[in-house]
């Protein structure tokens, strides 16, 4: 126990009782310095003040909020190290089909009642592992996956009685660092002396990165017909159903998902948005009403879920509602930043031009447009609503602008132009515009396309270039509009060599492609001129030091 | 306070009123352990780990037989697992609890949570009738792990030995319960059509041997 004397303890309990009894349970074993908090609230602030080596925090939190979900949140923002050792306490006995069922999973957890020695046993066993660790947890949040995955090797090579975790999060790092081919390998080999559902689920997200999405889906069927209650594989399935455009496919699986397992806000948030992007507003408002009822109260709640809400409640004509609820989140939340203030200041736009305060909605439109600078990758109920609290406010170029963008992020998705449609209409626009901006959005995607492609062909490079690259960069989810930036951009190293900057725009413009569509057929060969030039360039550096 | 707390196992067992009390008891009984700790009050300790059992078996029978019992299997190190389950049990008894380490790498592919319910059990039962020692230990055996529980006590009656944890009816003693439990714990572990088992057997002492495929 002379070890724990330097080691930090955050406690979280509801309970005064129970946080009194852990707290004596770690005094007795001697850890240097213990604090107790009752509320997620009080945790933030801790955890923002010091990094804490354990934090063991009560499955019950009070009100509405749960741990595992509080560490989700702090695991998804980034706020603990990887070292930090977190042990959910809990007396449920259920709670075993919580965690493995969860995408992210506590260190360790203990069954009420249990004693000192167990606790000690465990957080001994985990300090161990924090040791041989060390340097691979620092690799791994500082995002250098390819030392990481190194460092994982040597573990796995040592056959310490860490070898499982060490393969599990090698295969996590191969993920991260987009390596497809050798998580594939990885996974396989895993999987090669023993079903693990989880290896079985890194296996599909492998497959779906190396564009192979018909794979990537039946592998994942297979692994929740094994495990019905493997929620991480039903949320994979359901992201994997989205980017593939199966929205109604997908809404129908996180509903299903929602059905099996506890309340997840952020599985939730995705059928709140899901179904209002599929205009089923009902659903959609039930959704989102249950993630912010959960929040209320708590550190975890999302200004964006509050403007999301608020259309949904203009949807339905219930202006005054929107305006209340609004108001509740200007109250509740200090400093809004980013997609975030964009959101909040875009539904106030709406909401107070339609309960008549027209120089407040102009104000908060023009915040929404300001906060707009430097914004990529809108996500698609903002644009919309953006798009809305524009024409509404007597903006129409700003808003048939967004609106074009929208509906040119793929010219043959006709659910989408249904939905721009009937926004732009409930919006004040008569049939006939409406009519023509979607013809006219839809050719020009062609128009830029050809007129790209032809004066490539006409060797006219930087003027092509300039064209697509301003055309990806304002439509950045048009894979076509990408895919021509990309293939250009390559021409023009082929044919006129090197320039870094164009090498560069090159290459992200190809990672945004394999983002959006691993599966795009022109990636094969656009990859294969990116390396061949690259090839050729680190040719000519060996030649000119050689000589 | 039970009722903000629903929702938790599956809908229809986490709305059960059942499922709600045994969660309120465990709260008491971990208030009472740590009093106990706080005193050094070993054989309190020994009636609420006794008592915790007894719940625990409860809620493993009403779940197996509502057929709401998933297993979460998941690969562990026998070493350390069994390094966690003595160090807890030492901690309040007198008898000496021993692990024999195996191979450091070793993996095994087990729900950990039950698992150590019925290995907990085996060590309940055996330090009753052990002089001073328990042994726990892992190996391999046909491509199986074997985690094991040996006293140095007279060994299973032959009563015991011929049922081998097979039928809850001749279980009337609580000792044959858990041997139940385990036994029927053990079969839930199945890897490609091999299942897991229970084998006592008399080996100077009492052994305890779950298998899992």
């Amino acid at each position: 126990m002379i070890k724990n004397k330097d080691k930090t303890v955050l406690i979280i309990d509801d309970m005064q009782v129970a946080r009194a009894s852990l707290q004596i349970t770690m005094s007795n074993l001697e850890f240097g310095k213990i604090r107790t908090v009752a509320t997620v609230k009080e945790a933030m602030e801790a955890i923002a003040k010091m990094d804490y080596d354990v934090i063991l925090c009560d499955y019950y939190m009070g009100g509405s909020a749960d741990g595992q979900q509080f560490l989700e949140f702090i695991r998804s923002k980034n706020v603990i190290k990887s070292s930090t050792i977190f042990v959910m306490v809990t007396a449920e006995q259920g709670y075993t089909q919580v965690i493995v069922a969860a995408e992210c999973a506590p260190d360790d957890y203990l069954l009420k009642p249990f004693t000192g020695a167990a606790i000690n046993a465990r957080l001994e066993r985990l300090f161990e592992r924090n040791e041989l660790f060390a340097d691979l947890f620092k690799l791994y949040d500082k995002k250098n996956y390819a030392d990481a995955i190194e460092a994982c090797d040597e573990i796995i090579k040592g056959k310490s009685q860490f070898r499982i975790d060490a393969l599990r999060l090698k295969g996590e790092c191969l993920l991260l660092s987009k390596e497809p081919l050798k998580a594939i390998e990885h996974f396989q080999q895993i999987l090669q002396s023993r079903e693990i559902p989880w290896a079985r689920l890194g296996l599909a997200k492998a497959y779906a990165d190396n564009g192979d999405m018909g794979k990537a889906e039946s592998v994942t069927r297979s692994v929740l017909r094994d495990n019905p209650k493997y929620m991480a594989a039903h949320d994979f399935l359901a992201r994997l159903l989205a980017k593939l455009n199966k929205k109604r496919e997908s809404l129908a699986v996180l509903e299903n998902a929602a059905r099996l397992s506890v309340k997840s806000v952020t599985r939730q948030r995705s059928i709140g948005t899901l179904a209002l992007e599929l205009g089923d507003v009902n659903k959609s408002e039930t959704a989102m009403m249950a993630v912010i009822e959960r929040n209320k109260n708590s550190p975890m709640k999302e200004p964006s879920d509050y403007a999301i809400l608020s259309n949904i409640h203009l949807e339905k004509n219930e202006a005054s509602k929107a305006l209340e609820l609004l108001k509740d989140a200007r109250d509740s939340f200090k400093d809004i930043f980013g997609l975030d203030a964009v959101a909040l200041s875009s539904a106030e736009a709406l909401v107070f031009k339609r309960t008549g305060n027209d120089q407040a909605a102009m104000k908060a439109l023009n915040n929404a447009i300001e906060g707009l600078q430097g914004m990529e990758n809108l996500p698609e109920t903002l644009s919309l609503s953006l798009a809305k609290a524009c024409l509404e406010n007597n903006k129409p170029e700003q808003g048939f602008n967004l609106m074009k963008n929208l509906l040119q992020t793929n010219p043959d998705d006709k659910a989408k132009q249904a939905l721009v449609q009937e926004a732009m209409l409930k919006s004040g626009v008569n049939q006939t515009d409406i009519d023509n901006l979607i013809a006219s959005s839809i050719k020009e995607v062609m128009q830029i396309n050809n007129k790209g492609v032809l004066l490539a062909r006409d060797g006219e490079y930087e003027a092509a270039g300039k064209l697509l690259k301003s055309a990806a960069n304002r439509v950045p989810t048009n894979q076509q509009f990408v895919s021509n930036a990309t293939a250009i951009l390559l021409a023009d190293l082929e044919k006129n060599g090197l320039d870094f900057s164009k090498l560069a725009d090159a290459k992200m413009y190809l990672a945004s492609l394999k983002d959006l569509n691993p599966s795009h057929q022109k990636l094969p060969t656009l990859i294969e001129t990116l390396q061949r030039i690259e090839n050729l360039h680190s040719l000519t550096l060996q030649d000119v030091s050689n000589d | 306070m039970t009722n903000e707390k629903n929702g938790l196992v599956s809908p229809s067992f986490g709305s059960h009123l059942s499922a709600a009390y045994i969660h309120d008891v465990k709260n008491l009984l971990s208030l009472l352990m740590s009093k106990a700790e706080s005193n050094h009050d070993l054989e309190s300790i020994h009636h609420l780990m006794a008592a915790d059992y007894k719940l625990n078996h409860l809620l493993f029978l009403y779940k197996s037989e509502a057929d709401m019992l998933t297993l979460n299997i998941e690969p562990i190190s026998p070493n350390s697992f069994l390094h966690i389950v003595a160090a807890n049990y030492q901690s309040f008894t007198l008898k000496s609890i021993e692990v024999e380490l195996g191979d450091d790498s070793a993996m095994a592919y087990i729900d950990k949570g039950l698992v150590e319910l019925c290995i907990g059990n085996a060590i309940h039962n055996a330090e009753r009738y052990a002089q001073n020692s328990i042994r726990l230990s892992a190996r391999e055996e046909n491509g199986m792990t074997v985690l094991r529980v040996r006293d140095d006590g007279p060994g299973f009656s032959d009563e015991v030995l011929s049922n081998s944890g097979k039928s809850i009816l001749s279980s009337s003693s609580s000792s044959g319960l858990g041997f139940y439990l385990a036994s029927k714990i053990a079969e839930r572990h199945v890897n490609k059509d091999v299942h897991g088992y229970l084998k006592l057997l008399n080996e100077e002492g009492a052994v305890f041997d779950m298998y899992f495929p």
